[in-house]
């Protein structure tokens, strides 16, 4: 069985100003080898509760800042979740923060079976850096992916913020071009999302509705992706590029309705058509764990049609699109039994296409489709009785 | 009972001077219920009511009051305190024989003192001037007297009031049996008795509210309405004290309630006359008319599948509400709905919010327009109540519109601009009075349909707040007036036409399509928006296509959170109803209200 494992390491040493993750700041060493610890006891409590036999096909560490845990804890977290699920799986990721990928780290999470590192680049504009609280700068982030290849990582990620308030179209497309020379194996371009509750959001800034504004960080959407599939880098998915091969196995897990444990605090899984999420504390999480309880903060049961909806407005993501022998696969049905007015009302509309074996969105889809997937979250159900007592091939 | 120891009377005022207070403090000092039964505002019993402030409905309370070793009833009718209501008003001061004219002692006389003095008048009641918030650091008493010698009353024999504190409520009660007539009807002459409100309780059937002017009406008694001919048997009989209380009989002068299961209030019209139907009166008392509305709008459910439950909700509401006025009407924009017909743009409003509120249908509400009288080639009259009905010009030799006479009550220093407004809203000036030498009264003949939205606020703005406003219909007035019809993508959306003086189309064309620009979002093509009279079009907007709408990120930790976002942004679409291919939101309906002409 394919399946994904998260573990979110939630250590940073201060809050960016865009970022609404559970983090924690100001954590010491004592504190992040007694996370480790749990992090440990919740997979094999996972691993128990839900008899998994198959290891995982894929491992992120993701936070948080990852890379701010001492080496040694990493190896001990993975050599740990080697031994609880039988393995790591092929591609095994590090979420990094450029400050610190420094010295022998590097090296070290080599060691320790890291084989994919996704570097926090977001802008080399230091101003626009210091404006996102990040804590580097643009030369620690050169130093940090010349650091990384010279330990031998091939596959490498860039994480990049466009559309930040105020940036030019001048200062996105000069990080954008140093950023393909580094020829990283893969590229995100993620355009600004101010959420709620976030520094961010609480700070001065210019109305979102703003037509020249909006227009703007349209140009920069589109700058990036002709200039990175001129580069060589395909558009696999709507803020995703990657060279051939390198397109991120574990994300695209997610879209395609791929289980997925996710350990540590805060951590979502989907597990059996149902998903859940931990205990946001790390204090909480630890006690939790080391008294032996369950670290679930909450969850909802998705019945078999909305996994239908999900897959869809999850895969439309994919420039792949939803495979319709997958799609079958999975619930027993098509897409056109199950929501084909819906389906049908977005391709008149011109935001996606059914070519057959697969369903995907159009070019004007991908600009909105937001728009697509409001139309399928609550797609009405037009499945025959018979199809949803079919058997759904979840686990 | 006998007639010489009854009081029938009413509390008139202005808004906000005190009218509920004072009748709070009445309810309580006589007795009628313990101050722990006491919730603010008594009389006010719908919860819309109590929010707004204001009385929908009109209620009646008997109060036991002794003076000079006798027992007396006070019957206290309450009125409603809104222009739109104003017959309901009438009607309830018909069935009295005094009132007290509340006066601010701050505020002094403002437009609605006017002319509910002036009603009041007209049926020749006992006036008993009470200037109330004496207690208030601003009162000005002595000011105040003048203006009510200004306007022909006794200012010396004003009470001074604070029904707040509580100050001079006895001196109120005293006044009340003294000044105010008994009732003089005969005790003998066959059955006479004015309904004045009447509601409907979903055990009894409707309610009516009753004052007994000759004769006298029994448990069992079969009546007559005579403005229908309609027969009922008496059920039950009573008084309110304030919680009804159930008695054999109401003699001449009486006020109470009566229950005949009586199955919608549209039987019992305010103003109708209640006989015996075995010993009938020969004329009705006068001054009866059917409830008119003046206002119009299409009222439509969002979901299309919601039209049979709302025309359960309406039909509900009209048990209750006998002005209200409801036709099925079909829109090619909207689909099926109702032309609804109101007294006012406050009544429009609560039959509205009850509809969502309590049946929670969600709505769409067009812009509410005024009734007009067509003159066709061929002489023939139609009334007009949706402008999309209005026929081809060719075949119209006149249209006439509802004018209202207005009273303005300002300070002289904002005469000007309030003359002005009236100007800009095509009023006709007709006098000028000075009440005393800082205060003036104008008085205007208005188009309603200039006045009906934001006329008032407009009022308030101009003079800081001071303006007074009261109004009421005039005539039925020709006007040079055109149709304009708005087009989203090419296509004229019916619900969107309104009517418009010719000389203010172009104007009105332009400020409708700006602020439609502004309130439909951004769809996924680009959405012209034109305003055009008779075919041309005379102003055009454009709403840009939507650019992006994406979200960057969503991985495993996000797909609950965004799946609900995506959630709660299409509830918002929900709101909207979609007019061919393009979603347009309630606000678009109201646009009408708000535009600003740049006047």
């Amino acid at each position: 069985m394919e399946w994904g494992l998260y573990v979110h390491l939630p250590f940073c040493r201060r809050r960016c100003s865009y970022c609404d993750f559970p983090i924690r700041v100001g954590a010491g060493s004592a504190e992040m080898a007694a996370y480790v610890g749990a992090v440990l006891r919740e997979g094999a409590q996972q691993r128990e509760r839900w008899a998994i036999a198959d290891p995982p096909t894929t491992v992120y560490l993701g936070g948080g800042t990852p890379s701010l845990v001492d080496p040694g804890e990493v190896e001990r977290l993975l050599e740990g979740l080697g031994r609880i699920f039988g393995g790591l799986g092929r591609e095994v990721t590090l979420e990094a923060n450029p400050e610190t990928v420094d010295g022998n780290r590097p090296a070290r999470w080599r060691q320790a079976g890291i084989n994919r590192l996704s570097i926090g680049v977001q802008s080399l504009d230091d101003r626009l850096l210091a404006a996102m609280r990040r804590p580097h700068r643009a030369a620690e982030a050169r130093a940090a992916v010349a650091a990384a290849k010279a330990a031998g990582f091939e596959n490498l990620n860039c994480d990049l913020i466009y559309g930040w308030p105020g940036q030019s179209l001048g200062t996105w497309a000069a990080t954008l071009a140093e950023v393909i020379r580094w020829r990283p194996a893969h590229i995100s371009c993620y355009q600004l999302q101010v959420e709620p509750h976030t520094p961010l959001a609480h700070s001065q800034l210019p109305g979102p509705g703003d037509e020249a504004e909006e227009a703007l960080r349209a140009a920069m959407g589109d700058l990036a992706e002709q200039w990175l599939e001129a580069a060589g880098y395909r558009r696999y998915e709507l803020s995703n590029f990657a060279r051939p091969g390198f397109a991120c196995a574990h994300n695209q897990g997610y879209w395609r309705l791929r289980p997925y444990l996710g350990l540590g605090v805060g951590a979502h899984s989907f597990w059996a058509g149902r998903r859940w999420w931990n205990l946001a504390s790390v204090r909480r999480y630890v006690a939790a764990l080391e008294a032996g309880a369950g670290v679930e903060a909450g969850g909802e049961a998705l019945d078999p049609v909305e996994l239908m909806r999900e897959r869809l407005w999850l895969g439309l993501r994919e420039r792949e699109g939803v495979e319709r022998t997958a799609f079958f696969a999975q619930f027993g049905l098509d897409w056109n039994q199950a929501f084909g007015r819906t389906v049908a009302r977005l391709q008149a509309l011109g935001l996606v296409v059914d070519t057959g074996d697969r369903l995907c969105l159009t070019r004007r889809g991908r600009e909105v489709a937001n728009v697509v997937a409001r139309a399928l979250v609550d797609a009405p159900w037009e499945g025959a009785e018979a199809a949803t007592a079919a058997p759904v091939a979840f686990p | 009972m006998d007639p010489r120891r009854i009081r029938n009377f009413s509390i008139i005022a202005h808004i906000d001077h005190g009218k509920s207070t004072l009748a709070d403090r009445l309810i309580e000092r006589t007795g009628a219920l313990d101050p722990r039964q006491m919730t603010p505002q008594v009389l006010d019993s719908m919860d819309l009511e109590r929010e707004r402030g204001i009385t929908i409905k009109a209620q009646a309370v008997r109060l036991e009051y002794a003076l000079g070793g006798e027992t007396y009833a006070l019957n206290l009718i309450d009125t409603p305190g809104h222009v739109d209501f104003t017959y309901e008003v009438s009607r309830a001061l018909a069935a009295c024989e005094g009132a007290l004219l509340v006066v601010d002692a701050a505020q002094g006389v403002e437009a609605q003192t006017l002319a509910n003095l002036y009603l009041a008048l007209e049926h020749d009641l006992a006036i008993v001037p009470v200037i109330n918030k004496i207690d208030l650091p601003n009162a000005d008493p002595e000011r105040v007297r003048e203006e009510l010698i200004e306007i022909g009353l006794d200012g010396t024999e004003a009470l001074l009031v604070s029904a707040k504190q509580g100050i001079g409520i006895d001196q109120v009660l005293d006044a009340v049996v003294q000044r105010i007539p008994p009732p003089s009807g005969s005790p003998e002459a066959p059955l006479k008795a004015l309904i004045f409100d009447s509601r409907f309780d979903s055990y009894k059937g409707v309610v009516v509210y009753l004052r007994v002017v000759d004769g006298r009406v029994r448990l069992g008694d079969r009546i007559r309405l005579m403005s229908t001919g309609k027969d009922f048997t008496v059920d039950e009989l009573g008084v309110f004290r304030p919680h009804p209380t159930p008695v054999e009989e109401l003699g001449a002068g009486e006020v109470g309630y009566l229950t005949a299961a009586i199955k919608a209030v549209a039987d019992t019209q305010v103003g109708d006359t209640v006989t015996l139907a075995d010993r009938p009166a020969a004329v009705a008392l006068p001054g009866y008319r059917p409830a008119r509305p003046m206002v119009f709008a299409g009222l439509y459910p969002i979901d299309s599948a919601e039209y049979p439950r709302l025309r359960d909700a309406l039909e509900k509401l009209k048990l209750n509400d006998a002005a209200l006025t409801f036709e099925p009407e079909t829109s090619a924009a909207l689909g099926f709905g109702f032309r609804a017909g109101f007294l006012g743009l406050l009544h429009l409003e609560v039959v509205q919010e009850r509809i969502e509120r309590e049946y929670h249908i969600a709505l769409i509400t067009t812009a509410p327009n005024v009734v007009y009288e067509v003159v066709l080639q061929n002489g023939a009259v139609r009334r007009i109540d949706n402008p999309a009905a209005l026929p081809p010009a060719g075949e119209i030799r006149e249209i006439r519109e509802p004018v209202v006479e207005a009273t303005i009550i300002v300070p002289s220093d904002y005469i000007g601009p309030v003359m002005e407004l009236a100007q800009e809203r095509r009023g006709t000036y007709q006098s000028l009075t000075y009440l005393d030498p800082r205060r003036a009264m104008l008085t205007y003949r208005l188009p309603l349909g200039e006045i009906m939205y934001d006329f008032f606020d407009q009022l308030k703005s101009r003079t800081h707040g001071y303006a007074s406003l009261d109004y009421q219909f005039y005539a039925m007035e020709p006007a040079d007036l055109v149709r304009m019809d708005i087009l989203l993508n090419g296509e004229p959306v019916d619900a969107l036409s309104v009517i418009v003086h010719r000389d203010r189309a172009y104007a009105k064309g332009r400020a409708l399509v700006e602020k439609l620009k502004e309130v439909i979002p951004r769809q996924l093509f680009e959405v012209p928006i034109q305003a055009a009279v008779g075919g041309r079009v005379i102003a055009r907007e454009t709403v840009k296509a939507l650019r992006k709408d994406v979200l960057a990120k969503c991985y495993g930790g996000d797909i609950t959170r965004k799946r609900k976002l995506l959630e709660k942004q299409k509830e918002g679409k929900r709101r909207m109803k979609a007019v061919g291919s393009v979603e347009i939101p309630q606000e678009a309906f109201m646009a009408v209200l708000k535009v600003d002409e740049g006047r």
